[in-house]
């Protein structure tokens, strides 16, 4: 099926270098161990995937690029005089120069403070439709793969036939229905977004529904919800986690698309696909109108994919069994 | 088997049929009728437009009338473009569509396995990083951001192509890759993953130690299994390539499909949307149903587990 062929794809075997790591699970005891002891220190596994993912210059460098751009979409705006809507006639199509550090665009409008207006809606919208995603996607694919049965048979089949709908069909059929917006692209995907999520928490739950740990807690009478949210959703975090991480920038070039098309935000509002949008006319004169937005816009994309792809790589141990 | 194959085309046809229902509910949904934006229409003459389209009647019979003419692939008539059917503005512009994108694919294809397979055979060398830091780009960097800079350097700088059209066989070579950078990208990894896993495999080793040269080795024995993923990717990647042609056609103003739908989506011209939405609806299921028989009929293996559900 698909999304085997996603998960096989995403597989890292390249055994990146981490340096440090080796030398501590390695490091020498204090003391002579008796007998079989001879294993170093236990570390817990959090601990492990922290370090493995601390460890990976490309992943932290994707993290560190994140960060940045959080702060910038949060303060951005506020480090020029100049807002992001206000038409200024006078001064169209500016090179970046020291009063627009941007430039500005067709009708004058500060590219700067509009370019981390751009941060917020593609942030905004790629965490909220990822957290939608999680929320509907662990509930559901925790009950199709706690409770199996007919019931997860009825479930799966509903997510295999909303599947097999090209989600961008829906998208755009629901943007032609509703007012263009930021909010109205979020809950276009996430109309079809938490079903690959739902899969993944289903096939981990139910591998682990078998196993002895679980057998044990239900021989001791734990109920059907402390089971799932105590036990067996926590030991799950992994996949959902990575899964979550990808979603995310696919999220965020969704909204670009759909902006680029005219479909999403629409002006003055400005998102990064707004912007290429505008400049489509004009910016063979003034590169700058579309460089900036695209290149934040791949970088964007990019840091997350790394980001996610040392994430996995940090988990990879325990998926691997 | 039979049995499952028929289970896989029930589903489909649920999935259009519900796609179907949708799209018709939304549509009519759409507060006011396709004629209130245009300048003021004489009442009469609405009217008889109304009645031309049938849109007079109660909702239910329009919509039992909407799935008896979808079932003799009748979509009805365009309501913005005058006196063209859905269906012959699909067939006119379906070609442009068609052609690109088959020909995406097959050069993503052949790049990508290509690229993956170098990738492999030089683990960890300059050359495995050099294609690998060209797929997290394709796949980092949006198709209408590519497709954007290569009008803008290699038409509008370098004046090697032209910036728009399809008319002769130079003006398919930017279109291509900007559909095809993301697929491209996708199968270089899978393949590459893949090939890795092969090459450490027994049977590889085996070969090796009887001394065949390693690019028997590697096209002839390791290949047929560091293929597979990629038939999985099939269907997908003919998402990818729709979906991507609707910027791509829009950008390199080529007059295929994807052009016509951004147009009936901002012309809210309802019936040629519902018409395009279905037909991609179809082209992505059909694609998905081939990527199963493939796979079913390459890997027997696979065949079975798979088919047991998503586990």
């Amino acid at each position: 099926m698909e999304k085997q062929g996603t998960s096989d794809m995403t597989t890292h075997r390249d055994g990146r270098k981490q340096p440090g790591l080796t030398r501590e699970l390695f490091k020498r005891l204090s003391f002579r161990p008796p007998g079989e002891m001879l294993a170093g220190e236990s570390v817990p596994e959090w601990k492990d995937v922290m370090r493995r993912l601390l460890t990976n210059k490309v992943a932290m460098t994707g993290a560190g690029f994140l960060v940045l751009l959080t702060i910038m979409a949060i303060i951005g705006p506020w480090l020029t005089p100049h807002d992001y809507f206000t038409n200024n006639l006078d001064r169209t199509n500016e090179a970046p120069n020291s009063d627009y550090w941007f430039g500005t665009d067709n009708l004058g409008r500060d590219i700067f403070s509009r370019i981390w207006m751009g941060a917020r809606i593609s942030l905004t919208v790629g965490v909220v439709a990822a957290l939608i995603d999680l929320i509907v996607g662990v509930v559901y694919g925790g009950i199709m793969g706690y409770v199996g049965g007919k019931t997860d048979e009825v479930m799966n089949k509903i997510t295999e036939i909303l599947y097999a709908i090209p989600y961008l069909l829906v998208v755009i059929l629901l943007l032609v229905v509703m007012e263009p917006s930021m909010w109205t692209i979020i809950l276009a995907l996430s109309v079809t977004g938490w079903i690959n999520m739902s899969w993944i928490v289903r096939g981990q739950i139910l591998q682990l529904k078998n196993q002895e740990y679980v057998l044990a807690a239900k021989s001791m009478g734990a109920s059907g919800s402390r089971m799932l949210f105590k036990h067996l959703i926590p030991n799950t975090l992994g996949p959902i986690i990575v899964t979550l991480t990808l979603t995310v920038p696919s999220a965020i070039f969704s909204e670009a698309f759909l902006s680029f098309l005219g479909l999403g935000v629409q002006s003055p509002a400005a998102s990064w696909g707004t912007m290429i949008n505008d400049s489509l006319t004009s910016w063979t004169l003034y590169p700058w109108q579309m460089i900036i937005p695209a290149t934040l816009i791949s970088l964007t994309i990019l840091a997350f994919n790394l980001f996610g792809d040392g994430l996995r790589d940090a988990f990879d141990p325990k998926l691997k069994k | 088997m039979v049995r499952y194959w028929i289970g896989k085309l029930f589903s489909v046809l649920v999935s259009l049929f519900i796609l179907a229902t949708a799209t018709f509910f939304l549509m009519k949904a759409i507060p006011g009728d396709p004629f209130t934006a245009e300048k003021a229409v004489p009442p009469e003459i609405k009217a008889k437009l109304m009645s031309f389209y049938g849109l007079d009647k109660p909702l239910w019979d329009q919509y039992v009338t909407y799935l008896k003419n979808l079932v003799h692939f009748d979509l009805g008539m365009s309501m913005k473009s005058q006196y063209q059917t859905v269906s012959s503005i699909i067939a006119d512009s379906f070609g442009y569509s068609l052609r690109l994108g088959i020909l995406s694919i097959i050069v993503s294809v052949v790049v990508g396995v290509g690229l993956g397979i170098l990738a492999a055979m030089y683990h960890r060398k300059l050359l495995d990083s050099a294609a690998m830091i060209l797929a997290v780009l394709g796949v980092s960097v949006p198709n209408f951001v590519v497709a954007s800079l290569l009008q803008y350097v290699f038409g509008v700088k370098l004046n090697w192509f032209h910036v728009a059209g399809l008319n002769g066989p130079l003006d398919y070579v930017l279109p291509i890759i900007a559909l095809a950078s993301l697929p491209i990208a996708y199968i270089a990894r899978l393949t590459r993953s893949t090939m890795l896993e092969v090459l450490s495999a027994e049977y590889i080793k085996t070969a090796k130690a009887k001394g065949i040269r390693k690019r028997v080795i590697i096209f002839k024995h390791a290949l047929r299994n560091g293929i597979l993923p990629v038939v999985t990717y099939l269907g997908p990647m003919t998402a990818n390539v729709v979906t991507g042609s609707v910027v791509v056609e829009q950008i390199f103003g080529i007059p295929g499909l994807g052009q016509y739908f951004v147009g009936s989506v901002s012309n809210r011209d309802y019936t040629l949307i519902m018409g395009i939405t279905l037909f991609y609806a179809v082209i992505l299921m059909v694609a998905r149903l081939l990527t199963d028989i493939v796979y079913g009929l390459v890997d027997p293996r696979i065949g079975l587990r798979s088919r047991k559900g998503a586990a």
